[in-house]
């Protein structure tokens, strides 16, 4: 764990110890640099200084011959101070400077002292002058070996720095962005569908780590949509056979009731009718009921794919009015369609409204006193369009309405004995409309009556031409 | 007008055929698969043919395409009597070639119904 916060600071701590160090030796070398400057300086002054001194003893020697106390006092101080340049200038021993030459004059100056004779002082700053290129070249030669020293410093330290510079960047490009990268690549193919990755050899750093996790993941959500899929699969056979083993006996048992009740098979006793009738009218709730239960499972599984148009909203309406004349005339109930502007169209599969329109006015239709109406209309808005239909039935408690588009919450309607309803009508009504984007709602006072509404998110209207005048 | 039908469950089979005699009137020759439904179809002259979609050997789909693409048969006006009655499945069953398609359970009359229309156009349209 936390091997690339390890290792990446280990190169940081290499590239801090590198330039201390280097930092440490610069400076030595700048102040050894600078002292010897100032040796040099000082040997210069001294130099100088016994220059002066010499011209001056010649004139002085020109008036006052041996034992000038003035003199005397001068070459005293003189001494001093040569004596403590010089100790200054042993200072010059620790850089390593061959100073013999220093040696050797600083012989002669005590011979010098010791005579107290000024012609042996002359011949020793005649010495020295001469001497003063032997001990400045030796010096002359440190400060270039120092400088060369430093080069070596500079440049050791230059390598080193683009040599830590050099493997931080490729730890960092293979360690780090090489593995994100192959990372990412792998969470946008898993991302696309590609469920079953490489197997991959991560390392044991934090980003293998996150490699095998994002790994482990991808495996358990690769298994679950396998699942997912075969789920499916069963879902989509058991619709198929179903489908398919139902509908085969029905078609018989129907087919067989509907040949017999036509009379083309032999004549039939009026008690042998009724009993066939019932029959026939029992199957046929069944195959309602096998059919609803199918589009159910298939809106339920997403099986159901919508075949979406836009079609005229009262062109719909009227349909499904013819679709269920029948059912008026049966129940003696009116349907009435108004203010449904001509212009106005949904974006929608038709088969499937008009499935919901026949729902929703059927239920009307059933639940309505005899001579009443039920009536449908249109609102359209800026987001879509509400589709109504109103009933003067015996309405619904507040209490019944939560569960009124659950599976077979069907009531028993004043004509149950006539029609009954398979239980499944408002539910699948409910599947159909929010599959289209839209919601289903009811309003509803009991003793007065219910409206059930719906709406449709895709309307547009059209603008109305003679042509489509005409043929409205 | 001779009508061949292929239908595999014998029940079905004959309902089918008792309706289309009884109540259409037709000659009917029933046969129990595809493959044999396409044999008679080449051997003999039929006004129309009714396909179960799910058979044995050869299925209603296959046996109507090779129908289309058999000249001798391809005029044959071909009626889908099938347990698929998903929008798609008529939709293909249309594009083979179909010139109806009855989705079961099917009421007898209607069935003979239908059948009536699709010879009524054909007759129409042979002159032509």
């Amino acid at each position: 764990m936390n091997t690339i916060q390890k290792q990446l600071s280990g190169l940081l701590w290499v590239l801090f110890i590198v330039t201390v160090v280097n930092s440490g030796l610069f400076f030595k070398t700048h102040r050894d640099l600078q002292e010897s400057y100032e040796e040099v300086m000082r040997v210069e002054k001294i130099i100088s200084t016994l220059v002066d001194l010499q011209e001056s003893f010649f004139e002085e020697s020109k008036f006052q011959r041996h034992g000038s106390s003035s003199y005397k006092k001068l070459l005293n101080e003189v001494r001093q101070d040569i004596r403590r340049d010089f100790k200054d200038l042993k200072v010059l021993m620790k850089l390593k400077v061959s100073l013999d030459a220093l040696d050797e004059i600083e012989r002669q100056w005590s011979r010098a002292q010791q005579m107290n004779d000024p012609t042996q002082l002359l011949i020793y700053t005649r010495s020295l002058i001469s001497n003063k290129q032997r001990i400045l070249k030796p010096l002359g030669e440190k400060v270039q070996e120092f400088t060369k020293v430093t080069n070596v410093y500079m440049v050791i330290y230059l390598v080193i720095f683009a040599l830590v510079v050099f493997t931080t960047t490729l730890y960092l490009k293979n360690r780090i962005f090489a593995p994100l990268n192959r990372l990412n690549e792998r969470m946008r193919l898993f991302e696309a569908g590609e469920h079953t990755l490489d197997p991959v050899q991560a390392r044991s750093d934090e980003i293998g780590v996150l490699e095998r996790q994002f790994h482990q993941l991808a495996d358990r959500v690769a298994h679950t949509v396998e699942d997912l899929k075969e789920i499916d699969r069963v879902k989509t056979d058991f619709i198929s056979i179903v489908s398919h083993e139902l509908r085969t006996p029905m078609t018989s048992v129907k087919g067989s009731l509907s040949l017999l009740l036509s009379g083309t098979v032999g004549k039939l006793d009026d008690d042998t009718r009724d009993l066939l009738e019932i029959a026939e009218k029992e199957s046929d709730r069944l195959i309602r009921l096998i059919n609803d239960i199918l589009d159910l499972t298939k809106m339920e599984a997403k099986k159901m794919p919508l075949n979406k148009r836009w079609v005229s909203l009262f062109d719909s309406i009227k349909n499904a009015t013819q679709g269920v004349a029948g059912l008026c005339d049966m129940l003696h109930v009116k349907v009435t369609v108004t203010d449904i502007p001509s212009s106005l169209e949904i974006y929608v599969d038709t088969d499937r409204i008009q499935q919901v329109l026949t729902n929703l006015l059927s239920n009307a239709i059933k639940f309505s006193p005899k001579g009443s109406s039920v009536e449908v209309f249109a609102e359209p808005t800026d987001s879509g369009a509400w589709i109504r239909i109103s009933d003067k039935g015996p309405g619904i408690r507040a209490e019944d309405k939560s569960h009124l588009f659950q599976k077979f919450s069907s009531k028993d309607t004043p004509q149950s004995k006539v029609i009954r309803g398979t239980g499944l009508g408002l539910a699948i009504s409910k599947a159909i409309v929010e599959q289209h984007g839209g919601r289903i709602e009811v309003e509803s006072v009991p003793g007065s009556g219910s409206v059930f509404s719906f709406f449709i998110p895709d309307t547009r209207f059209i603008a109305i031409t003679q042509a489509t005048k005409e043929a409205a | 007008m001779k009508i061949l039908l292929a239908e595999d469950d014998p029940s079905i089979q004959k309902i089918a055929r008792l309706a289309l005699e009884r109540i259409g009137g037709h000659t009917v020759t029933v046969c129990d698969n595809g493959d044999e439904a396409f044999n008679l179809a080449k051997g003999a002259r039929f006004d129309l043919i009714v396909l179960d979609g799910m058979m044995p050997v050869m299925d209603g789909l296959e046996t109507c395409q090779a129908l289309k693409s058999h000249p001798p048969t391809s005029t044959i006006p071909i009626v889908f009597l099938t347990a698929k009655g998903q929008q798609s499945d008529i939709q293909e069953g249309l594009r083979a070639g179909a010139a109806g398609y009855i989705v079961k359970p099917f009421d007898p009359a209607k069935l003979c119904q239908e059948i009536e229309s699709i010879l009524e156009n054909q007759r129409l349209q042979v002159p032509a």
